[in-house]
């Protein structure tokens, strides 16, 4: 285990700014710790400060806005995503809890995982797929924006500079006709990683999607955006003949992750499939919202 | 640099000294003498190190010995009660759910801590609350009978008490 660091127990958001604005570029954080200290256990970070921010408990928070949407602050764990009594959030909390273990869920935090960039993520395009923002602070420059699909830039790389700490997750509001769904495949039924996983999110308006997002997460380096899917569903009812043709031409294009999991081809096909699932479970989903709300 | 910190074990307070990178799963079995609780991976996979803070279910391995300062700490050793099984851990036994028995302190952790919170899981719901706990040896069918053997009979404690 590495030992050979400085330990900070900041209690505030303001303690860390300061923390991360004098040892940033020597500092590691420590959020819920199931990817952290295994990397300390095996010596691959080796980082001379380590700051643990198990005591601010000002960024652990599910908020709801009056608009309808969420506010998560970044150490709200899954757990407590998945166990939110009366705040189901669209999506993420269904997702939230099929993420590592029971075990891991208790303590891994919303924000560990989103700065962790990990390619296999499931959250992140979940979370991309609702259109959701981050908001960034650093003590010289307090705070900024931006959305979590420009946050990630490139494999294991996020726009986070040194001195900055993720405070929270903003998920915009859903319309109530709309219906969503993540499908994923991993090698195990449960407590693994994916090798490729679709979201979608699709609002209907008179029998016909109105709005249609599309994120495959875990196949590719980074969360992608299916730009051509999406504007090839507006207007019709998903159709899985239509749905298969456009996964077939969006997958053509995209670059996927060869691996020990997968190959790169293997994963282009489960795009496909997975795409013809989560379009399906999210429109069906839709049409039942869309008839309870009259 | 150590520091002298009180940890709650089993409802007993141990002060101990620690340093920053000591993990709670070290601290239990070295600082404490707990060998119940057992180092399988050591990296948070396997679930053999699990253990209870505050009554949910966490890797010991995986978690900092400071982080659990002010929280409960249970670890099987605190499951019996004046020398008799817990529920589930007679379950266990009548079942023939151990074999090595390695992985066995922490699958009854995870399963206790299912059964703190909900009383009568589906099948579901166990396999579900098991999947961070790995066995090499049973093939998990009679682990998961055990859980199945509470569940059913906190059903029928509930019917009987005339609790859903």
């Amino acid at each position: 285990m590495w030992r050979q660091f400085e330990y900070h127990e900041p209690e505030t958001v303001e303690e860390v700014l300061d923390l991360l604005d004098r040892y940033g570029e020597d500092g590691r954080i420590l959020a819920g710790g199931t990817a952290l200290l295994k990397l300390l256990k095996l010596r691959i970070a080796r980082p001379p400060h380590l700051i643990n921010l198990k005591r601010v408990k000002a960024l652990c928070f599910v908020r709801r806005e009056e608009d309808g949407g969420f506010r998560v602050g970044a150490l709200t764990t899954y757990r407590d995503i998945e166990r939110r009594s009366g705040e189901v959030l669209p999506l993420l909390s269904e997702v939230s809890r099929d993420i590592g273990s029971v075990q891991v869920r208790v303590v891994a935090t919303v924000g560990g995982g989103l700065a962790l960039a990990e390619s296999s993520s499931d959250f992140a395009p979940s979370a991309i797929a609702l259109g959701a923002r981050v908001r960034i602070a650093s003590k010289q420059r307090g705070e900024r924006e931006e959305t979590l699909e420009r946050f990630y830039r490139g494999y294991l790389e996020t726009t986070l500079l040194e001195d900055e700490l993720l405070l929270e997750l903003r998920v915009p509001s859903v319309r109530p006709t709309t219906g969503w769904a993540y499908e994923r495949i991993c090698l195990r039924k449960g407590f693994d990683i994916a090798i490729a996983g679709v979201a979608v999110l699709l609002d209907l308006d008179d029998g016909a999607v109105k709005t249609a997002r599309l994120c495959v997460g875990a196949a590719t380096p980074i969360p992608q955006r299916l730009l051509s899917v999406e504007e090839g569903l507006l207007g019709v009812a998903p159709a899985p003949q239509l749905v298969e043709t456009l996964a077939k031409e969006a997958v053509r294009d995209l670059e996927t992750v060869e691996d020990q999991r997968a190959s790169s081809a293997y994963r282009k096909e489960m795009v496909k499939v997975l795409m013809g699932r989560a379009v399906d479970r999210a429109w069906t989903r839709a049409l039942e919202a869309g008839r309870t709300v009259g | 640099m150590r520091r002298l910190v009180e940890f709650t074990v089993n409802g007993e307070v141990f002060e101990v000294a620690v340093s920053a990178e000591r993990v709670l799963l070290d601290l239990l079995r070295y600082d404490l003498g707990l060998t119940g609780t057992k180092k399988g991976c050591g990296m948070g996979e396997c679930g053999a190190c699990t253990v209870h803070l505050d009554g949910l279910p966490v890797y010991a391995c995986s978690t900092l010995a400071l982080d659990a300062r002010g929280h409960a700490i249970t670890t099987i050793e605190g499951l019996a009660r004046n020398g008799e099984l817990a529920p589930i851990q007679r379950a266990f036994v009548e079942e023939g759910a151990i074999q090595c028995g390695y992985c066995t302190p922490g699958m009854i952790m995870a399963a206790q801590a299912l059964l703190l919170e909900n009383r009568t899981p589906t099948p579901e719901e166990v396999r579900a609350a098991l999947q961070g706990n790995l066995c090499r040896c049973t093939g998990y069918q009679k682990i998961l009978r055990a859980v199945g053997r509470c569940a059913a009979e906190n059903r029928r404690q509930g019917k009987e008490e005339g609790r859903p």
